[in-house]
């Protein structure tokens, strides 16, 4: 009898730890891994090469001629930069062709055609499923630092309209080759951002200014700015070094890609990530705490770096 | 008399008027070196079409010292240019490149400027027909690029308009199309080497003769200076109401919001 006691016990007690971790993970965020981000790193690409060739989009001068057609060229319109519509959402100096090169289209640069097929899809960050206009909401909250459209917003619509007829005949249930940034590699020694500081001026100062503001000319954003109040902040995923590394290497100089060495690409991705940006907009009052659930060692988030914090800066009134 | 002492102030501020008559809004007079640049840049730095000499007005003034320097140097190399470039002082050199810099860049006649060209080249309002139709090849390079060869669009570093920004990414637009083309092919033979970490060597080698021509073609015809802003866009006060059932974006929403 006693054993029988001893087990059906045991058996209560791992019943409510189950129910324990279940009721705790439903209801409090989990610190997000790398593994599994939606938009994961890409193996390395010279394997993937081996593979089926990459997927084309269609030409832009295909678009139809038809109310599908202009809500796809607006969608384009707005990427690009070029509508005013985008304003009240926006809240920096960047726009989305900034990240996404070649107006979305362009393969390990984020294109379009392979995150639109790609959801819905689970994403840790929400903890739950995100539809393609949800994604396009995170975009604006964090990298654009702005304020989200509501769903069903004309921008919203236009956009997805855009990255649909990106997208057209490329196939759903498993993820694109040259679909998001690829991985960097592991670097041979750990980042260094004095080493990056060296990088930055010599391959990246002239576009990006030694200010890291960019440059602007006649009210346009020519070359987005790195860091500072006019850029992404810290919830954006390209404040991850390790994502950033990936997109420099793969993409950076501007049509010089693959030119930086694995080391140079972790160097000066760890340098740009020294300076602050606007704040997170997950930041619940305590820059430690926010650290803690959110940014772990991605990143300089919540570090101090000559004197100052990183990421105390006041959240943005939206 | 008392009206004497007035009668002379009067008489020296009106002395004092062609002195202050004469003095522009914008750079002083042109340096004395400037007048080997007229015979074929023009006295305002025109340039010339024809003869595929580019306009110096406007142009940032770092960059046309830079130039200057390179065929003094002999980095950069040219008959005509590098004998000019070596008569100059380098003391010369910074204040020939501020009176050029500050020289309206007007468009001229016989520019290649077209009003079609320019009317359908405005980056700052695609038509949609334009966007719609095929984009001529110049048109697709400057603004799209040809990522498949690795060419980024020319406006991404020139600046939509292709009147550039900074110091390192000169105007392009309105310059004679000889001129953009004859460049072009210089940085692809690597007969120029003066562009910063090869940025102009790289796309250039990327680049057809027949893109070349195309792409020169194109920023020929496009206004030389900017065109005026245009009035500014009222933004909506709030965003368009979403016209399809939105879903909230929190878990802890959906509880809270009535099903």
């Amino acid at each position: 009898m006693k054993a029988v006691v001893f087990f059906s016990a045991v058996a209560a007690a791992i019943g409510l730890a189950c129910t324990a971790v279940v009721y705790v993970s439903e209801h409090y965020p989990r610190i997000p891994q790398p593994a599994d981000a939606v938009v994961t790193a890409e193996p390395d690409p010279a394997s993937a090469a081996a593979s089926a060739p990459i997927f084309e989009p269609p030409p832009v001068a295909t678009i139809p001629d038809d109310e599908y057609g202009r809500q796809a060229e607006l969608g384009r319109a707005i990427f690009n930069g070029e509508s005013s519509l985008i304003a009240p959402f926006v809240g920096n100096a960047l726009r989305c062709a900034s990240c996404h090169l070649g107006e979305g289209r362009l393969p390990h640069a984020a294109p379009l055609w392979a995150g639109y097929v790609a959801y819905p899809a689970y994403r840790s960050r929400n903890a739950r499923v995100d539809t393609f206009a949800e994604r396009l909401r995170d975009c604006f909250r964090y990298n654009m630092d702005g304020q989200p459209p509501p769903l069903g917003d004309r921008v919203l619509v236009a956009l997805e309209t855009y990255a649909h007829f990106l997208a057209k005949g490329a196939p759903t249930g498993a993820p694109l080759q040259g679909r998001g940034y690829p991985s960097a590699g592991k670097p041979a020694q750990a980042p260094d951002p004095e080493r990056g500081r060296a990088v930055y001026e010599q391959r990246c100062a002239l576009c990006h200014g030694a200010d890291g503001q960019g440059q602007a000319a006649r009210g346009i954003t020519v070359f987005p700015p790195l860091w500072g109040p006019k850029s992404f902040n810290w919830g954006s995923a390209m404040s991850s070094i390790e994502r950033s590394a990936g997109f420099i290497k793969a993409n950076m100089p501007l049509g010089n890609g693959n030119s930086l060495s694995t080391q140079d690409a972790w160097d000066v991705a760890s340098f740009v990530g020294r300076h602050d940006r606007p704040q997170d907009p997950r930041f619940n009052g305590s820059v430690e705490q926010t650290r803690l659930l959110y940014h772990g060692d991605d990143d300089h988030y919540g570090r101090q770096v000559d004197g100052v914090t990183l990421g105390a800066l006041p959240l943005k009134k939206r | 008399m008392r009206w004497r002492p007035a009668l002379a102030v009067a008489g020296l501020v009106l002395m004092a008027s062609p002195v202050a008559a004469q003095a522009p809004k914008d750079a002083g007079a042109p340096p004395a070196a400037a007048s080997a640049c007229a015979s074929c840049h023009g006295t305002a730095g025109q340039g010339d079409a024809a003869g595929g000499v580019p306009r110096l007005a406007g142009m940032p003034a770092a960059y046309l010292s830079a130039q200057l320097l390179a065929y003094r140097s002999g980095r950069r190399s040219d008959p005509v240019m590098g004998q000019l470039a070596v008569q100059l002082d380098a003391a010369d050199i910074p204040p020939l490149a501020a009176y050029f810099a500050s020289r309206p860049a007007v468009d001229r006649p016989g520019s290649g400027a077209s009003p079609a060209g320019a009317a359908s080249a405005s980056a700052s309002a695609p038509a949609a027909s334009a966007a719609l139709a095929d984009l001529g090849v110049g048109e697709a390079l400057a603004r799209r690029g040809n990522w498949k060869n690795g060419v980024p669009a020319c406006a991404q570093c020139h600046a939509p308009d292709g009147l550039g920004v900074g110091d390192s990414f000169p105007p392009i637009a309105g310059q004679p199309a000889l001129y953009l083309a004859n460049q072009l092919q210089a940085w692809k033979a690597r007969r120029r080497d003066t562009d910063p970490m090869g940025l102009m060597r790289g796309v250039a080698s990327r680049l057809s003769a027949a893109e070349i021509d195309a792409v020169a073609a194109w920023y020929a015809a496009l206004p030389a200076a900017a065109a005026a802003p245009p009035p500014a866009v009222k933004a909506p006060a709030r965003a368009s109401k979403p016209d399809r059932r939105t879903r909230p974006s929190r878990p802890a929403e959906r509880r809270r919001a009535p099903s």
